[in-house]
């Protein structure tokens, strides 16, 4: 398990780097001079030499790249082009936020998702299970916006259960927990239908498997079976999936986060495109990078935690 | 228990599976038994019902099936076909237990073998070291080295033979007094069969259980069995004592499949013998003998009604007019 996590930890990092040289090359490749953007159209050539020697674009591309690695890793994500403060700084204020926007998010949709779909694979052909597959492509169908604008106007507006926005008192960690609820429902509640459906599925074909017709000729209880012998392995393509859906969980937050008015890394991202600035896009899109790197880290680990042949696999 | 000599005792089972064509008859009228600590055999072709009926005996059968009425498993005195879910429970695993077919599936991959051996104990309520002790001595019985560190492996780290004697073990580990054996060397190679076979019959004398082992291996059940059952299409064509059915095969089916078998062709020739035509469509049965369509033997009477069984000696009867009318 050791190696397999050191291996993969590898991995992750590779990815990371990867993507920081997709992003760069992105950004060379679109037409345009940054030292005539930044300076305007008056400055003149000595002025932008100048600026592009100060911000080392004069390099050849390889040591473009080797520079932006090394900053990265010591912690410098540039400046913000407005207020001149670190975008890292900025970043480290918002992400706990998207961070709890993820995993509020992902709780709804496991807590709920994940029994259903257990449910509708034991109970195969029930009406609960035919009312539960309507329910979840339903939820799928739904967009976030419209669930949180809803969400809002029932259970905040309404019937007054929840915070309506904002992310809750600074170092209040109750009132925090209840700004998430309907932020979390919203993110969350598509991806209830989505592992409802596909808990359900690969359920029903675990279900069909040997070795669950041996455990049942072996005289274990219903409930061990299903919940431990056969979810052990049916939840497996499951967190896989999970792990490649928090990436889509953090962009769709960016719905949530401007429903709610709450601070988060994407609704930064979106207010720092619309007023291009690009330190600030670069610094939000590498954390979002390195987050989805992440996510799929911990779903792997976990993966290779509950299947010991993954282990070998790597 | 009773002094009742059979653990096993099937009394007329038919069962039935709905489908999209109509009602496959699956099972039709069945009658065996299983004799306290012997091993029963039952031989067939792929599709005869074999399965079918195992799987009655546990009540594992799918959720299309049904149980004809008048149909009755009785084990050590109880009907199986009248138990309540709890009581199943209580039967599976205790009371009968099962070794399957394929070893390469028959264990969950993800948990480890000692977790799934003492599992199986839930319904004892002894410590989990004295579990995973008997867990341990019983995969050493089987022979598995170093069975103390191979508990908490997982299936992969072990070869078919290995998973197929920790099947064993595991379907043993209760002390049932009725083992199911499917095939259980089907998917092995001939040597590992070998030294299965060898197991089951030393464990069988020392647990004295009885057991009913399914094989489309002729050789194996000669081997390993008191008694034969043969069945075709769903029902049960001859059955008697293993010396006796071998040697004095009366039926057609049971004569075609013992010149089928390889081991016992004699002359060099470059096909393998088969038994021409396939077995009939079970949704719409014949009139008359159901073997009748591929026998080579039919006349008259055959066409008309299904024969009896009509008894050849003691132990010994077959399901055919040929006997009935000592043609």
């Amino acid at each position: 398990m050791l190696l397999y996590t050191f291996r993969r930890l590898g991995l992750a990092v590779l990815i990371v780097c990867l993507a920081m040289l997709l992003l760069l090359a992105a950004i060379h490749m679109v037409p345009g001079d940054p030292a005539g953007i930044a300076l305007g159209p008056r400055a003149t050539p000595e002025m932008r030499e100048a600026f592009k020697a100060k911000m080392g674009l004069d390099q050849p591309f390889v040591v473009q790249y080797v520079n932006f690695l090394t900053n990265v890793v010591t912690g410098d994500l540039g400046v913000d082009v407005w207020s001149n403060r670190p975008v890292s700084t900025m970043i480290g204020e918002q992400l706990p936020h998207t961070i709890a926007l993820a995993i509020a998010g992902l709780g709804w949709s496991i807590m709920i998702g994940i029994p259903l779909g257990c449910f509708s694979a034991v109970h195969r052909n029930s009406w609960i299970d035919k009312l539960t597959g309507v329910l979840s492509v339903g939820c799928i169908a739904i967009p976030s916006f419209i669930v949180g604008l809803y969400a809002l106007l029932l259970f905040a507006v309404n019937l007054r259960w929840f915070p309506a926005i904002g992310a809750g008192e600074n170092g209040d960690l109750g009132d925090q927990a209840m700004h998430l609820v309907l932020p979390g429902l919203a993110v969350g509640l598509g991806w209830v239908g989505y592992l409802a459906r596909f808990v359900r599925t690969s359920m029903l074909e675990v279900l069909g498997e040997n070795h669950i017709r041996m455990a049942r000729a072996y005289g274990l209880p219903r409930r061990r079976i299903t919940y431990v012998y056969a979810l052990k392995l049916a939840i497996l393509p499951t967190i896989a999936l999970l792990g490649v859906g928090v990436g889509g969980l953090i962009s769709g937050a960016v719905f949530a986060e401007i429903i709610f008015a709450r601070p988060g890394v994407g609704k930064m991202v979106v207010d720092a495109v619309n007023t291009r600035n690009y330190p600030i896009v670069m610094g939000g899109v590498l954390v979002t990078t390195m987050l989805f790197a992440l996510s799929t880290l911990l779903s792997d680990l976990l993966a290779a935690w509950i299947d010991p042949r993954v282990r070998q696999g790597l | 228990m009773s002094g009742n000599e059979h653990v096993l005792d099937v009394r007329d089972l038919s069962v039935s599976f709905r489908t999209a064509r109509g009602k496959v008859r699956a099972l039709r009228h069945v009658d065996i038994n299983v004799p306290r600590n012997k091993i029963v055999g039952i031989v067939g072709e792929s599709g005869c019902g074999k399965s079918t009926l195992i799987n009655t005996v546990l009540r594992l059968l799918a959720p299309n099936a049904v149980i004809e009425d008048g149909s009755e498993v009785i084990f050590q005195g109880d009907d199986v076909l009248k138990m309540s879910n709890s009581q199943l429970t209580d039967l599976r695993g205790q009371r009968i237990s099962m070794v399957f077919q394929d070893p390469m599936t028959a264990l969950n991959p993800v948990i480890s073998i000692g977790t799934q051996m003492t599992d199986i104990l839930y319904r004892q309520k002894i410590p989990m070291a004295q579990k995973r002790k008997r867990a341990a001595d019983m995969l050493a019985q089987v022979g598995i080295p170093d069975a103390v560190r191979r508990l908490d492996d997982h299936p992969h780290q072990f070869s078919g033979g290995m998973r197929q004697r920790i099947c064993i073990a595991m379907a043993l580990m209760m002390n049932p007094s009725l083992l199911i054996a499917d095939e259980p060397t089907t998917a092995l190679d001939v040597t590992l069969e070998a030294q299965i076979i060898h197991l089951m019959k030393e464990l069988r004398e020392e647990f004295e259980c009885s057991m009913l082992f399914v094989s489309h291996n002729l050789g194996l059940i000669a081997e390993l069995c008191d008694e034969v059952i043969v069945m075709y299409a769903g029902e049960v064509v001859e059955q008697g004592e293993v010396h006796d059915l071998f040697h004095r095969a009366q039926h057609p089916y049971t004569r075609m499949l013992l010149e089928c078998d390889p081991a016992r062709i004699e002359e060099t020739r470059q096909e393998l013998p088969t038994i021409s035509g396939s077995v009939p469509d079970l949704i719409d049965l014949p009139k008359g003998c159901i073997f009748s369509p591929r026998c080579p033997h039919r006349y008259e009477p055959c066409n008309e009604s299904p024969p009896d069984h009509y008894a050849v000696s003691d132990q010994h009867s077959a399901r055919c007019f040929l006997v009935r009318d000592g043609r």
